[in-house]
């Protein structure tokens, strides 16, 4: 690059702008309004400025803990779901005649173009304890509400959310993992074959560490996701029974539309982004960092 | 060739610059090109006055599409939007600065106070004034909701309110008379609880129809929420309230805990629920055969009263306002009047049975004969209050949801009483004056 060339910049500017705009401007004007008492379409400077006053009701405000307890459940089971399950469909689907495969893995990723909120309502049919399809299918065992509440009770509702969650989530999973396990050379297995290993140590030998730069993939995507919460939950229970599955971002939404209180609202989201922060951008920076130092690709 | 690659990149330059600098002018030059268009709409005026209602969507909003047709003096245009949504998208469009997009707004009756607090709504006494518009024909305790500070800001259209609605099959075999007391009531959704294994069908999710739903017993047993300023939920009315609600969600049907009103009109349709706690705006879908499997032998009654005193519902109802916003006021507010004037609410009534918040209809022959369930709301409607609205009432009503909710999840394991207690002492804080 010459001195007093301004291509370079130039070529730039656009992605700048939009990156500026798009994605600064917004986070700078969530972290300033929550610092404000700001009840929608209400805003004066001098007189709603409260400062960390917001954060500190946060922290004071008991449903804030349970919805923050609430979410990283959730979280942990769907990311843990996510991954056996979509890792068992995947290899499933790896070891099915050639023929077959391009015919079933289509059909997987069917969940994948049904949006949320739809996959709410008709989750919300299948746990209805009047004639849903869980209940139809926990009735041949001779079970029914009684030993399984499901959406009506609070050690459960947040469960069947993240049934629902899996649901939708494993095609993606699938899709990601296939595209790995495609990758891999077929020269090792030959070669474990020879040596007389099993089906499981062939996976844990070589499937499993060879997929580790997409687990990293899925665990960012689908962590930050699940932290976000929202349309599932709001579809299948509103956050109750008892709060007992209230989200964080459903109960910024409920601050925010509800009441109008977009300052604590806002402070609620920020609180959500720190925590996603918190639980995977340290991860994912780390492994990064690992991955530069023993020359894997991430 | 060094040149060359020089004069290559002062033009790539050049032609990055134009685009930045004919990007950054369009996106300007949209703005006054919109407050342009707005301009000449207004100028128009008349029949050239295109105006934007927004609403909640469904049958009703289908059949209003139709009916807003007839309307002469300038277009409507109706903007449905899914109910959840209805609020956020209101609020968005009457903060915008100059013109938003939408003239005539739908509000509930909860929401007026924060709108004309914020003022979002045009205040409607000069209109009124101006165009001698007969205001007795609303009903008077329904106008003073959407009242504030003397200035009306919302003429009342369509009204609802929970009603008892059941299956006279169903009735026939309890054997007994449709239930006119709460221990009658609790008796009834008992014996199908224990004989049939069903119950009675309520909105107990947590959410605002649970609310709603205790709030009208709590009136009912002589409690309030709010006295003074200050929560009032430690009274023995309010004690008796909560008792009532844990005893229905005793024997409610089983996932009555995670139903909506519109849960509980699914279960009254699919021939599940014998006897149900409806909201009315559903009822004539339970008369609908296609919709409905108990079309033939659904009934209605009034809500049942409560220490020999009659019921005192929650009246929840709706009414057409102007956004402040309005490029076109005006045409706005004649269109309001013309929307809840008799003879389109009697239309409205006919297309869809919606329950017209003019008294007039309540004993029109036709509009009866349309709406068999409209007796049995007049009746609830008769002393019915709203929710508190003032101050933080928001906020404590929805802490009450996970409340009630709690009680629905096990009522025979929690004391519903101490919970009540114990919520009342946690609001002490809370500031309930406007």
């Amino acid at each position: 690059m010459e001195r007093g060339d301004f291509l370079p910049f130039l070529l730039l500017l656009p992605v700048m702008l939009v990156v500026f705009f798009v994605m600064f401007l917004p986070l700078v004007y969530g972290i300033v309004i929550s610092l404000f008492d700001y009840h929608m379409g209400d805003l004066d400077f001098g007189r709603d400025f409260v400062g960390l006053g917001n954060y500190i009701r946060m922290m004071q405000d008991k449903v804030f803990w349970k919805s923050t307890v609430n979410t990283l459940y959730f979280t942990a089971g769907a990311i843990a779901g996510d991954l056996f399950f979509g890792t068992l469909v995947s290899v499933w689907i790896q070891s099915l005649n050639e023929r077959i495969r391009p015919i079933i893995r289509p059909i997987v990723t069917i969940p994948l173009l049904v949006s949320p909120i739809i996959i709410g309502l008709i989750w919300k049919y299948m746990f209805n304890i009047n004639g849903g399809m869980v209940y139809w299918i926990l009735s041949w065992f001779g079970l029914g509400a009684e030993q399984f509440p499901g959406l009506a009770g609070s050690a459960t509702a947040m469960l069947c959310a993240i049934i629902a969650h899996w649901w939708q989530v494993i095609p993606f999973v699938v899709i990601v993992l296939s595209s790995g396990l495609v990758s891999i050379p077929n020269d090792y297995y030959e070669a474990a074959e020879m040596d007389g290993a099993s089906f499981i140590q062939k996976f844990f030998k070589i499937s499993f560490p060879s997929l580790m730069p997409q687990y990293m993939v899925i665990l960012l995507f689908n962590g930050v996701d699940a932290i976000k919460v929202f349309d599932i939950i709001y579809a299948l229970t509103g956050g109750g029974p008892n709060n007992s599955t209230m989200s964080l971002s459903l109960y910024a939404y409920k601050n925010a539309f509800d009441h109008f209180d977009m300052g604590y609202a806002m402070a609620i989201s920020n609180a959500t982004m720190l925590i996603s922060f918190l639980v995977f951008g340290i991860v994912f920076v780390r492994y990064n960092a690992k991955a530069r130092k023993e020359g894997i690709k991430g | 060739m060094k040149r060359q690659m020089k004069r290559m990149k002062k033009w790539t330059a050049l032609f990055l610059s134009l685009c930045l600098i004919g990007g950054l002018t369009a996106c300007g030059g949209n703005g006054d090109k919109d407050s342009e268009g707005k301009g000449d709409s207004q100028a128009e005026g008349g029949s050239g006055v295109e105006l934007v209602a927004t609403r909640w969507s469904g049958g009703q909003s289908d059949d209003q599409k139709v009916l807003v047709k007839n309307y002469a003096a300038a277009t409507i245009v109706i903007d449905d939007i899914a109910y959840d949504k209805l609020k956020e998208k209101e609020i968005l469009n009457m903060q915008k600065n100059g013109t938003g997009d939408y003239d005539l707004i739908y509000v509930a009756e909860v929401w007026c106070p924060d709108y004309v607090k914020n003022g979002w709504l045009m205040p409607l006494n000069d209109y009124i004034e101006k165009y001698d518009v007969d205001m007795s024909v609303y009903n008077q305790s329904l106008l003073d909701a959407m009242t504030v500070d003397g200035q009306v800001y919302s003429l009342p259209t369509f009204t609802q309110t929970s009603i008892l609605a059941y299956d006279e099959e169903a009735m026939g075999r309890y054997g007994k008379g449709v239930p006119e007391t709460f221990d009658e009531l609790i008796e009834c959704a008992k014996w199908f609880k224990e004989n049939e294994g069903s119950g009675i069908a309520i909105p107990a999710m947590q959410g605002q129809s649970a609310v709603d739903f205790f709030g009208g017993i709590l009136y009912s047993c002589g409690g309030e929420f709010i006295e003074d300023g200050k929560i009032a939920l430690d009274s023995d009315a309010a004690a008796q309230a909560i008792e009532i609600w844990q005893h229905l969600c005793l024997y409610s049907m089983d996932g009555s805990s995670t139903w909506h009103v519109d849960d509980v009109a699914q279960a009254v349709k699919d021939g599940n629920a014998p006897i149900s706690i409806s909201i009315s705006g559903n009822c004539s879908s339970y008369l609908d055969p296609e919709q409905s499997a108990v079309a033939e032998t659904i009934r209605f009654a009034k809500m049942p009263g409560i220490n020999g005193n009659d019921y005192v519902g929650t009246a929840n109802f709706w009414g057409w306002s102007v956004a402040k916003n309005s490029a076109n006021p005006e045409e706005a507010f004649q269109s309001i009047v013309w929307l809840t004037s008799e003879e389109q609410e009697k239309a409205a009534a006919l297309a869809n049975g919606s329950i017209s918040a003019l008294p007039a209809l309540a004993g029109d022959s036709e509009v009866l004969e349309q709406i068999p369930y409209l007796p049995a709301v007049t009746d609830t409607l008769a002393k019915a209050r709203i929710l508190p609205t003032a101050g933080d009432s928001s906020a404590m009503l929805t802490d009450l949801q996970a409340v009630l909710s709690r009680i629905a999840e096990n009522p025979r394991g929690v004391d519903a009483k101490a919970l009540l207690k114990e919520f009342n002492d946690a609001c002490q804080d809370y500031d309930f004056n406007p």
